[in-house]
């Protein structure tokens, strides 16, 4: 659609390449086993681990995505597996329910605890209703219940979601992507003007739309695709624009000549030597992904309460602001180091997977 | 192909695009699954009553005769009535996109005034500790969600210190009898002002941080360049390289990435509206969804669509009119 808009943009990686690194004379007098002992040290994923553990921030992003990643896992486990189980009857007679794990280390995330005190202040901290306590080391909410349990619960939507609508995105790019670059022609045109088409609607504008359309103000599985599909085009570009250059390989002629079908060569070639724009920009909107699910849950899009979700807890938390502030600031931190765990992560993977963007 | 033919192009290939966005918004709207004349009448209405809400919105017409008609209608400049409001949705939002439109260039103003510099101290000083404070608040700023730092602005400058007021925008361009405690042009300026101020940083903080990012990165690519080495060896001063050599030429994808931001920055500004209760564009697309009010949500897609597509050829011919080497004619590889 553009001369200049979105085929430049530095940040996408869409340009890159890795092809200087095999100088042309040096595998003479090597064998076979050398020359891909070389390239597995050059481009495997054992080179690409280890630039990430020399690259400090990237090291960090790594540590914060592992943990949160745990955490809700873990959560994920206890409020979705546990209930689905006990559907089945495995637990019949043994009293476990929804959040069992939670409870049997401290109490449900979603129980409002009678006698507990509401709005209470992080531990050691004063508010209006007196000094927060130990047994809630961030303080209680407008109900009563733990902040931190409800944060470690509410962190399972952030990173589904954001998982989710990551994969979703780059799925659904990678195939219009693929299929539109190597094929070219109508089938370019064709799907390349739908995707500008979905592209030329904002973000949320289509999201809040669609979610509207489809009736699932409250429906978190269905707004997690809404949101994947939404990055479909994006991720179309990014790949198209790989899959040109790769198009006109000799390897990608060769085996054309070889008589290898089409949808094989995008498969096995086209895909594999595209993919690392793919995977970085992925990393990235997982971290966007949870911003916009996040917002979205503040405008009252999202789980159905009382299922914890960060976003949920900040709508809630406009309310109370003047009698107790941290309940506003706790989901917010919790946001804010999850996305910056992707963002450093993601840029660190650019960086390990490409190094020539590396400034 | 000079800078005008340049600009009719760009306009008329926009115009197929534009084509598909009614489209898509048409058949999104028609496909809302909750009744919107039961929305309307409550819960027990009469068949005469239904009936005659059906007719006058047309919803007794089959799918392709409303999608004819809604396509005459735009063109004749008339998006239908809001369900919701019982007024002309064109009404509604020209009483609302000019709140929306100065929060957003308000904002895009505070980011690139802050960005720019940032970015270009940044890269001079690379690895020093000033270099590593602009990344750390690039880095924070694309990473917060924006509404909550709006949330975060009210406690302290709103709740603790009293220095702002929390809510709606005042036009500057108002009339000075409609806003309160404002007598003159003046006073009516200095009153949109302060009820902008915390709003745009709030909405500005992401793009200024998306500006840094960049900025830096084209900085240090350029000044690494043969060009700038060459300049140096002749003993041209850092500062002169800087401006002359550098500066200029890492603009480029700064605009590109000034365009690619637009769509944030719009869903930025339905967050931030309802944060601060505006009544721009934002929240009117949140009240149309909510009361699945469905001409009303047709509309606002539609200019927040025409919007952002007008950014970005704005964008583009920006980009082609500062870089001499696009060729005009060129078609996307």
């Amino acid at each position: 659609m553009t001369v200049a808009g979105h085929t430049s943009d530095p940040e996408s990686g869409a340009d890159a390449g890795r092809g200087d690194v095999l100088a042309p004379g040096r595998d003479e007098g090597r064998t076979e086993r050398e020359r891909r002992e070389d390239v597995e040290a050059r481009y495997g994923w054992r080179y690409t681990l280890g630039q990430l553990r020399r690259d400090p921030t990237a090291a960090a992003g790594l540590v914060v995505v592992g943990l949160v990643t745990l955490v809700a896992a873990v959560a994920w486990v206890d409020a979705v597996l546990f209930d689905f189980l006990a559907e089945f009857g495995v637990f019949a007679g043994l009293g476990v329910e929804q959040y069992a794990l939670a409870k049997a280390v401290w109490t449900s995330p979603v129980a409002e605890p009678a006698g507990t005190p509401r709005l209470l202040p992080p531990v050691g901290l004063e508010n209006q209703f007196g000094e927060g306590t130990l047994a809630h080391p961030l303080g209680t909410d407008h109900r009563g219940r733990d902040i931190l349990l409800r944060l470690v619960y509410g962190s399972r939507v952030a990173i589904q979601v954001g998982f989710v609508a990551a994969v979703v995105g780059m799925l659904g790019g990678t195939v219009v992507g693929a299929v539109s670059g190597y094929y070219g022609g109508r089938v370019d045109d064709v799907l390349m003007r739908f995707v500008e088409t979905l592209y030329s609607i904002p973000f949320l504008v289509l999201v809040l739309s669609l979610v509207a359309v489809l009736g699932a103000r409250e429906n978190l599985t269905i707004i997690m695709f809404v949101v994947g599909v939404v990055y479909v085009p994006e991720f179309a570009r990014l790949i198209r624009s790989r899959v040109f250059s790769v198009r006109e390989e000799v390897y990608v002629e060769a085996a054309r000549a070889a008589g290898v079908s089409t949808p094989a060569i995008i498969r096995r070639h086209v895909i594999p030597n595209s993919i690392t724009p793919v995977l970085v920009q992925g990393t990235l909107r997982v971290g966007t992904a949870i911003l916009t699910v996040a917002g979205l849950s503040f405008l009252g899009f999202g789980v159905n309460p009382p299922t914890p979700s960060w976003g949920r807890m900040l709508s809630i938390s406009r309310d109370y602001m003047i009698q107790n502030v941290w309940f506003s600031i706790w989901p917010g931190l919790a946001i804010l180091i999850t996305v910056v765990g992707f963002n450093l992560f993601g840029d660190g993977l650019r960086d390990a997977l490409d190094p020539r963007l590396k400034n | 192909m000079g800078i005008a033919r340049y600009t009719l192009w760009r306009l008329v290939q926009a115009v197929p695009v534009l084509l598909g966005v009614v489209t898509i918004t048409f058949l999104l709207a028609n496909a809302i699954p909750g009744d919107p004349v039961q929305t309307m009448l409550g819960p027990s209405p009469s068949q005469a009553e239904v009936a005659s809400i059906r007719a006058k919105y047309g919803l007794d017409q089959p799918l392709w005769q409303r999608y004819v008609n809604y396509l005459l209608d735009i063109a004749r400049g008339d998006l239908g009535r809001s369900i919701y409001y019982e007024t002309p949705v064109t009404t509604k939002i020209a009483e609302r996109f000019p709140k929306t439109m100065l929060l957003m260039l308000s904002s895009y103003l505070f980011a690139i005034v802050v960005a720019v510099p940032l970015g270009v101290i940044s890269a001079k000083r690379r690895n020093e500790p000033t270099d590593h404070a602009a990344r750390v608040v690039s880095l924070i700023g694309v990473s917060t969600p924006s509404f909550w730092i709006g949330l975060m602005l009210i406690l302290i400058f709103v709740f603790k210190l009293g220095l702002f007021p929390s809510t709606n925008l005042v036009l500057p361009w108002a009339d000075p009898a409609d806003v309160t405690g404002a007598s003159t042009r003046i006073d009516v300026l200095g009153t949109a002002l302060h009820h902008l101020a915390l709003p745009v940083v709030a909405l500005g903080t992401l793009q200024m941080a998306a500006i840094t990012r960049i900025e830096r990165s084209e900085m240090l690519d350029v000044l690494s360049q043969d060009y700038v080495t060459l300049a140096r060896a002749y003993g041209v001063r850092e500062r002169t390289i800087l401006r002359k050599h550098a500066f200029r030429n890492a603009q480029l994808p700064v605009i590109t990435i000034i365009g690619l931001q637009l769509a944030s920055a719009i869903g930025g500004a339905i967050l931030i509206e309802a944060v601060f209760s505006i009544n721009g564009m934002g929240t009117l697309i949140l009240t149309a969804i909510y009361n699945l009010d469905y001409p009303l949500i047709m509309g606002t897609t539609l200019v927040f669509s025409l919007f952002f597509l007008v950014g970005v050829i704005l964008t583009d011919i920006t980009y082609a009119y500062v870089d001499p080497r696009v060729s005009y004619g060129s078609k996307e590889v």
